[in-house]
């Protein structure tokens, strides 16, 4: 039983072992970074700096221009909850493009075989980010690609048993490609108590 | 020692145990759907209480990007606006619901220099009328030269 646990679980590790340290696809924000996004982002903890919202202060500052906070890093690249066909369309060619060239990892494919494994319910269990370098209006829209690092071996944990999936996104700007942060995320994926064998 | 919203800490002046000011921050309604709204967040546990009770929460709560804005203001309205924030970490070990009332404290936990910058490591802690440290936070802000 035990060695059979254990020949599992090396399976599980085995099998996302060819899709570690691969870059998935880039993404692409549907709209560009733009100082309303920003007034609306600090709004949320009414955080008046003026290098958000004063274009004045801003451009007299070391940034030399408005600039997003850059803890918006995550909303700024939250998912658009309308968008029209057409545009969907339009998008999905520009994202394309930007694929072009090396082939990347097949997205979620880590995620997959955590399902296979029973895996199946998932919380963030720890998350950093690195603010590299500025961005606000006339960088454009903003660009994210992700891969798994590092996958763990089957760990018991208070909610069940699960495994713990480390990944890094990158953010880059539309325009001039600059590398503007960079996430580590630690998930855990779990298979529910009252499920385990 | 305070700053105006305008001017930016000077690194001489700053120490490692000095305190942060600290935020109050009252949950309602209101904090809430802005949060949504600046955000992006629709995921209903945040603005849909029943669907939040459903799931076991005790009401609807702020999501972790209210935390990231938060944590980001503390951090600049204390080292003023041309510090910049390097990197951001937090833990939250409980939620923070509609009707409660978050406080803050914080200090520096480092002065250090890396790669020519001037870094300053903080500790910020959120308690709110249920419990104490419901959300902790490390951050690094670079002040300029």
């Amino acid at each position: 039983m035990a060695q059979d646990k254990a020949r599992a679980v090396a399976t599980f590790q085995e099998q996302c072992a060819p899709h570690l340290h691969r870059w998935g696809p880039y993404r692409l924000t549907r709209d560009e970074v733009t100082e309303t996004a920003i007034r609306r982002f600090c709004e949320v903890a009414e955080d008046g700096n003026p290098v958000y919202w004063d274009e004045q202060f801003a451009r007299s500052s070391r940034f030399g221009r408005v600039i997003a906070p850059p803890q918006s890093l995550f909303a700024m690249t939250f998912g658009a909850w309308w968008t029209p066909a057409y545009l969907q369309d339009k998008l999905a060619s520009a994202a394309a493009a930007l694929n072009a060239g090396a082939p990347p990892a097949e997205p979620g494919s880590v995620h997959a075989i955590c399902d296979q494994f029973g895996y199946t319910v998932n919380t963030v269990a720890g998350q950093e980010v690195e603010y590299l370098a500025p961005f606000g209006p006339g960088d454009g829209r903003l660009k994210m690609r992700s891969m798994t690092t590092h996958v763990s071996g089957e760990k018991r944990v208070r909610v069940g048993r699960g495994v713990f999936i480390t990944s890094i996104t990158e953010y880059r700007t539309e325009h001039g490609d600059r590398l503007v942060g960079r996430s580590t995320m630690v998930l855990l994926r779990y298979r529910p108590e009252q499920e385990a064998s | 020692m305070t700053i105006d919203r305008f001017t930016t800490r000077r690194w001489d002046a700053v120490s490692e145990g000095d305190p942060l000011g600290s935020v109050t921050f009252p949950i309602t309604l209101r904090t809430l759907m802005i949060d949504v709204a600046g955000t992006r967040d629709l995921y209903p546990i945040h603005h849909d209480r029943e669907f939040a009770k459903r799931n076991g929460a005790r009401d609807i709560f702020v999501n972790t990007m209210f935390y990231e804005a938060l944590f980001g203001r503390i951090a600049t309205d204390w080292a003023g606006p041309e510090a910049f924030l390097r990197r951001l970490r937090f833990t939250m070990r409980g939620p923070n619901c509609l009707g409660d009332t978050i406080i803050s404290r914080g200090w520096v936990s480092r002065k250090h220099e890396q790669e020519c910058q001037r870094l300053l490591d903080l500790e910020i802690h959120l308690d709110n009328q249920l419990e104490e440290d419901v959300t902790i936070a490390y951050l690094t802000v670079e002040l300029p030269d």
